[in-house]
C-alpha cells in the first residue's frame, strides 16, 4: 500500500511538472506565432495587399510538403522530417525578390512548427500520466474498500 | 530533431511512413504555416491538407473538413485555431485517439485560452477529496 501511494505521489509530481511545462511551451508558441503574424502583416504592407494572399499559393503540380512528421501512437513519438533543400522554397511563391521580413516570418512559423510538435508530445504525455494515476487511484480505492470490509467483519465478530 | 532527406524521383519527397501536418485557420495562419513548408495537395485526390476559414465559411464545411482530416491516414497532426475549434467543439472533443494529434493554436485576433483547450480540459479534474485519504 505504501509503495502504491509512493507511486501515485511520484506520478502526480511528474504530471504537475509536465503540465507546467506545457503551459509555458504554449506561451512561447503564442509569442512566436505572434511574431510570425506581425512579419506577414508587415510584408503585406510592403508588397501590396494582393501580392501576399492565398492566390499566390503555388499552382505547381503537385504542391508538396517539405516539412512532414513521423508519428507513432505507442509509444507516442513525433519526429520532424525536413527536406532541407526545399524547405524554404515556398518563399518563391510570392516573388523572386521578397522582402527580408517575409523571410523572417517564414522562420517564425518554422519555429512555431517545432514548438507545436513539442506541445503535442507534452500533451500526450500528460494524458498518459493521467491515465496511469487514475489506474493507481482505482487500485488504492479498491484496496481501502477491502480493508474496510475486513475491519468491519472483525468488529462484528467481536 | 530533423533529418536531411534527398528527394526521390516520385511524387513524394519522403519514404512511406511520413505524415503531414494539417492546418485550419484564417488566411494569415495558413499562409504562415505554408511558408513553413507543410502545405501539400494530394496528387491523386487533389485534396489539400489545409483550410482557410473566413467570415463566409460555413461551420458545416469546417466540421466536414476536420472530420475528413481525421479519416486520412496521411495526416499526423491537425493544427487548428482555437476560436475555430470552438465552433466545432463537439467534434474536436470527440476525438480521443493519439493520432492524428490535435493542437489548438492562437490566431491574430484571439489569444490562446487554456480553459477552452480540449486536451487541457481532459487532463484536469483528476483528483477528488476521497483520493487524499
Amino acid at each position: 500500500m505504501d509503495s502504491l501511494c509512493e507511486q501515485i505521489d511520484k506520478l502526480t509530481i511528474n504530471y504537475l511538472e509536465e503540465f507546467g511545462q506545457l503551459i509555458s511551451c504554449k506561451q512561447i508558441l503564442e509569442d512566436t506565432i505572434r511574431q510570425g503574424y506581425f512579419n506577414i502583416s508587415h510584408a503585406r504592407v510592403i508588397m501590396g495587399v494582393n501580392n501576399l494572399s492565398y492566390l499566390q499559393y503555388s499552382e505547381k503540380d503537385p504542391m508538396l510538403a517539405s516539412t512532414k512528421i513521423s508519428i507513432s501512437s505507442s509509444p507516442f513519438q513525433i519526429e520532424k522530417q525536413t527536406d532541407k533543400e526545399h524547405c524554404n522554397d515556398t518563399l518563391k511563391w510570392f516573388g523572386l525578390l521578397t522582402p527580408n521580413i517575409l523571410k523572417q516570418g517564414q522562420k517564425s512559423f518554422q519555429q512555431t512548427i517545432d514548438l507545436a510538435l513539442d506541445a503535442c508530445r507534452r500533451q500526450e504525455n500528460i494524458l498518459y500520466l493521467k491515465s496511469q494515476i487514475e489506474q493507481l487511484l482505482k487500485e488504492k480505492k479498491s484496496y481501502l474498500t477491502k480493508e474496510n470490509l475486513i475491519d468491519n467483519n472483525n468488529k462484528t465478530d467481536e | 530533431m530533423t533529418s536531411n532527406i534527398t528527394p526521390n524521383a516520385g511524387p513524394s519527397l519522403f519514404g512511406g511512413k511520413s505524415k503531414l501536418i494539417a492546418v485550419i485557420g484564417d488566411e494569415d495562419t495558413v499562409t504562415g504555416f505554408l511558408l513553413g513548408g507543410i502545405g501539400e495537395i494530394n496528387a491523386k485526390t487533389r485534396k489539400p491538407n489545409f483550410l482557410i476559414v473566413d467570415k463566409n465559411t460555413k461551420v458545416s464545411d469546417i466540421d466536414e473538413t476536420f472530420k475528413s482530416f481525421l479519416l486520412r491516414d496521411d495526416i499526423g497532426i491537425i493544427l487548428i485555431s482555437q476560436h475555430i475549434a470552438e465552433l466545432i467543439r463537439a467534434t474536436v472533443d470527440g476525438h480521443d485517439k493519439p493520432v492524428p494529434a490535435i493542437l489548438e493554436i492562437p490566431s491574430k485576433e484571439h489569444p490562446y485560452d487554456p480553459s477552452k483547450d480540449s486536451i487541457l480540459r481532459r487532463a484536469r479534474g483528476m483528483f477528488s477529496a476521497e483520493d487524499f485519504k
